[in-house]
């Protein structure tokens, strides 16, 4: 019998401890009689909801194929871009003179070349959008 | 004379899902029957709340039903069951903790006539050994969890875990490492106050 003093410390934890707390019988439970009866609910519920609806690829590939074309055109204008930016006068930042009739050559030069192709590539993104959007939504 | 159709509780498991394979849902009955309480169990050690432990066995049985086809029987039906039923676990408590407690807290807790209570409600130390290892980290946990439950059976463990078998004992020595040296402190309030409750118990009994 543990003997009521102040230095009374348990024994310490083994293995068999361990053992014990978990398979004495009042560690387990029997399933509720109603159990198998739920599963076999839920099972049937889930049987019988209609299956998801699968993402409509069919539909969506032209549109993602007009979403890549558009990609592309974009990457390659700004490539163009790139490349003939050395052709374009210097910067009036750059060079130091920040004056408003001197900026004027300048942003006709860089804009002017570009302006077309990136109105047409805003535009063909928007109409591409709508087609794309129109027809995911359109009843079959 | 004509075969009368087996009744779902008779059904061998390999018959069972043959059967809900070839479009008789009625025939996974046999398998719930024949696996709830085993089941059930092991949620039961994972979160310690009958309810909890009821819903999380039932998405593990409706894991298993969608996942049927997938079973190959390259290894036994329960071992593919306890398999996927511990990951669901596993999963469970990852998202809703069961016991928000630290293993710091299992000795420590803050309240110590709440200590006291549970010391004179519960069998203190099995109670506190099994808080001890939930709130181990989940590695540890999960191998104490399962060796426990295939009864001390490693390689069982493993295949549930599908760890190697290294694996699982590493994590076992490890694990009670843990909770070795957690039960290894000085005697603090809380030990003392369940020291004292296990001596009141003891009297109690003599008593009588």
């Amino acid at each position: 019998m543990p003997r009521p003093n102040s230095d009374f410390v348990p024994a310490p934890l083994t293995d068999a401890d361990i053992a014990r707390a978990f398979s004495s019988p009042r560690d387990s439970i029997m399933p509720s009689s109603g159990f198998a009866a739920s599963v076999m609910a839920a099972i049937a519920h889930d049987t019988a909801a209609p299956a998801p609806i699968p993402f409509p690829w069919k539909r969506a590939l032209p549109g993602i194929a007009a979403v890549a074309a558009a990609l592309t055109l974009l990457i390659a204008a700004v490539v163009s871009m790139v490349r003939s930016a050395p052709a374009a006068p210097a910067s009036p930042v750059q060079t130091g003179a920040l004056d408003t009739a001197a900026l004027l050559p300048f942003l006709h030069s860089t804009q002017d070349t570009n302006v077309a192709v990136w109105t047409a590539v805003t535009l063909g993104a928007v109409i591409v959008s709508l087609v794309f959007f129109r027809r995911l939504l359109s009843t079959r | 004379m004509t075969a009368e159709p087996a009744q779902p509780a008779a059904l061998t498991d390999e018959a069972a899902i043959a059967r809900v394979l070839s479009g008789d849902a009625s025939a996974f009955e046999a398998i719930v029957r024949r696996w709830q309480a085993p089941l059930v169990n092991l949620a039961w050690r994972f979160c310690r709340d009958r309810t909890r432990a009821e819903e999380m066995a039932q998405e593990a049985f409706l894991r298993a039903w969608r996942n049927l086809a997938q079973f190959r029987g390259e290894s036994a039906f329960s071992t593919w069951l306890f398999s996927l039923a511990a990951n669901v676990y596993r999963t469970e408590i990852r998202r809703l903790p069961s016991m928000p407690l630290s293993l710091d807290d299992v000795a420590e807790p803050q309240d110590p006539r709440r200590a006291v209570a549970e010391a004179l409600e519960e069998t203190s130390r099995d109670e506190s050994v099994r808080r001890a290892v939930l709130a181990l980290p989940a590695k540890y946990r999960d191998a104490i969890l399962l060796f426990y439950f295939h009864e001390q059976d490693v390689p069982a463990a493993a295949r549930t875990l599908n760890i190697p078998e290294g694996t699982v004992k590493a994590r076992l020595f490890r694990g009670r490492e843990l909770l070795r040296s957690k039960f290894a402190r000085p005697a603090s309030r809380t030990r003392r106050l369940s020291n004292a409750a296990s001596l009141a118990a003891h009297q109690h009994k003599e008593a009588r």
